[in-house]
């Protein structure tokens, strides 16, 4: 074997090695301990506001917010959360994080856009805090929408028209914008309370 | 038997029978054959809202079955009888076209989570206090003119679950 094989046997080593270690890297999935496992929820959106002009998502940052589904004829669950919610930030307001609570943000993305009109929502969001802020998508973006961020709606025909199913969980982002947890309404207060301290806080 | 402990037994049992039968269920109440119905009522709404859920509880006395087939709202341009269940983190709504059965000696309880009546296409609307008719439709013991007692947007039946199951 004279020197110029054995240069030539080091380089086709060294382009093998290379293939293996970058095949490795590009099939072996990146894990960062940010995202939630099961893949990532929420990520970019532009939707347009019940009182007007667009949310684009990117002007959040820096700002955590929640994101709820739901819509206007609901019964129970809806003005509930609406109301938990005016009442923890009323809260928070009395408390050491009354500052950061001042930029935050609930969305309650209507899943009915065909019924909850931008002024009916606006009307409607009235009752509630001022930090609540209606989204009102268009019925071909909600169901993109809803799969951005693993959530359920269906309409339920009855008697007299139809009425909907949907996720009733509040979704968490902190202020990356990453997806960090969720409230629901069945929750004590006092849960509900410290896991939106939490990302106030943090 | 000391009057301490006569004081003592008198005040627990008053405690008990408060608990048990306090404001609310003595509050309003209609009979209609067999059925007692106890403390009809909804809540106050958001400006611009549609529609609002009614509640109440039927208690069966009698020996046979009963349901309730149908009810009306003076404020609403229709009723229907519905049935909600938080499943799998989703909030599920159906009617119930067939209406709710009571059972002899039976009581169930229209409430938020569960079975309802939903109020649709609101005139106005609902403001706390206020009280609106309504009338409730059984198979067997016919037509019950009721009154609605509006709570606040957020009211919760006392000593009921935070959870429909």
């Amino acid at each position: 074997m004279n020197a110029l094989t054995l240069v030539r046997y080091s380089a086709w080593a060294t382009i093998g090695l290379l293939t293996v270690v970058i095949g490795f890297l590009l099939l072996t999935p990146a894990k960062r301990s940010d995202q939630p496992a099961g893949g990532r929820i929420g990520g970019q959106f532009q939707i347009a506001q019940a009182k007007g002009g667009i949310l684009d998502s990117n002007t959040l940052k820096g700002k955590p917010y929640a994101l709820f589904f739901g819509f206007t004829q609901c019964p129970d669950i809806c003005p509930g959360t609406l109301l938990d919610f005016t009442t923890l930030m009323d809260e928070v307001d009395k408390g050491p994080l009354a500052a950061k609570a001042k930029d935050f943000r609930m969305f309650f993305v209507t899943v009915d856009p065909e019924r909850d009109t931008p002024e009916l929502m606006v009307s409607y969001l009235s009752a509630f805090d001022a930090r609540v802020t209606g989204l009102v998508p268009s019925l071909e973006h909600l169901p993109v929408l809803a799969k951005q961020f693993a959530a359920f709606y269906s309409k339920v025909p009855t008697s007299s028209g139809y009425t909907m199913n949907h996720t009733s969980a509040v979704y968490l982002f902190n202020k990356e914008g990453v997806f960090a947890g969720t409230i629901d309404t069945h929750e004590t207060r006092a849960n509900q309370k410290a896991k939106l301290a939490r990302l106030l806080g943090g | 038997m000391s009057f301490t402990t006569r004081a003592a037994m008198l005040a627990a049992f008053t405690t008990v029978a408060l608990a048990l039968f306090g404001p609310g269920v003595f509050a309003h109440g209609y009979k209609v054959g067999d059925l007692e119905i106890g403390h009809p009522w909804t809540r106050a709404t958001p400006p611009s809202a549609r529609v609002a859920g009614g509640f109440l509880t039927i208690t069966n006395k009698g020996a046979t079955e009963d349901r309730l087939v149908s009810a009306s709202f003076v404020g609403s341009a229709t009723t229907e009888v519905h049935e909600m269940a938080h499943e799998n983190g989703v909030m599920k709504m159906r009617e119930l076209p067939k209406g709710i059965v009571i059972k002899a000696g039976e009581k169930i309880e229209l409430r938020p989570g569960g079975f309802h009546l939903m109020f649709i296409n609101l005139a106005t609307g609902l403001k706390q206090d206020d009280v609106i008719k309504g009338v409730l439709v059984f198979e067997k013991a016919g037509r019950v003119d009721v009154e609605f007692k509006v709570e606040s947007m957020g009211h919760r039946p006392k000593g009921a679950s935070e959870h429909s199951h």
